[in-house]
């Protein structure tokens, strides 16, 4: 018998490598330039996600499962930020790397907390 | 690209994430970031070999998009990581931040590296 948390978990993920996937092949990146659509899709997912486990603290299941891990999880990716930063950095825009994993991670975490914070204070949304 | 291609990315994306949801499974209770942590870092030393390597395009969006793209995670690693500060454990949240970040980086550029010497 396979969970139903697997299935919501499976369904999300496939689902979010699609989106992401699909939105580089329509806007690939070009050489030198600023990888834009990992940069945006990290980010929206990391809001996503803040703002569902917030609003839904309380209720934990399968929308957590679905939308969080699965979704949210595979729309948004580790390894692609990191790969792109390597492929700028071999592309001579070492300012632009650099650049590129410091406001990743300082507007995710920023985006988090503030997300956090305002979904924490709202009723929570079923 | 074939239909079957995107049937493959979603396919490879469902796997990715169940393998991401079984790792923090078995990590546990609060220490779900350790899990993360240790896909987020095969996964970028993965993508770093397949990139090196110079990979086929439809390999680059089916392995590394739909498997490794969904298996890695940066949304769960930035909630952790605020979790982990809200919990009064602000030195972990670093750490996991910082740690995460330039291990992911070293460890793409060693699989980028032999990616192409294996190539």
């Amino acid at each position: 018998m396979i969970p139903n948390a697997l299935v919501a978990v499976a369904v999300g993920g496939a689902l979010g490598a699609l989106v992401r996937t699909g939105l580089v092949e329509l806007a690939p990146r070009e050489a030198g330039q600023w990888p834009w659509v990992t940069f945006l899709v990290n980010l929206a997912g990391t809001a996503l996600l803040a703002w569902l486990v917030g609003s839904l603290a309380h209720h934990p299941g399968p929308v957590v499962s679905f939308i969080g891990t699965g979704f949210c999880g595979a729309l948004t990716s580790f390894s692609a930020f990191q790969i792109e930063a390597v492929q700028l950095i071999g592309e001579g825009a070492l300012l632009l790397a650099a650049a590129y994993l410091a406001a990743s991670l300082g507007l995710g975490i920023l985006i988090t907390v503030a997300v956090s914070r305002r979904s924490l204070q709202a009723e929570p949304v079923v | 690209m074939t239909p079957w291609v995107w049937l493959a990315v979603g396919g490879c994306g469902a796997v990715g994430a169940m393998v991401r949801f079984g790792a923090a499974h078995v990590t546990g209770p609060g220490r779900t970031h350790l899990g993360t942590l240790a896909v987020n870092l095969v996964g970028a030393f993965a993508l770093g070999v397949i990139v090196g390597a110079g990979s086929s395009h439809r390999v680059l969006l089916i392995v590394g998009g739909g498997l490794l793209g969904a298996t890695t995670t940066f949304s769960t690693w930035m909630l952790e990581s605020h979790r982990l500060g809200h919990d009064g454990r602000r030195g972990h949240a670093v750490a996991n931040l910082v740690g995460s970040l330039v291990a992911g980086f070293a460890l793409t550029v060693v699989g980028w590296w032999l990616g192409r010497s294996l190539a």
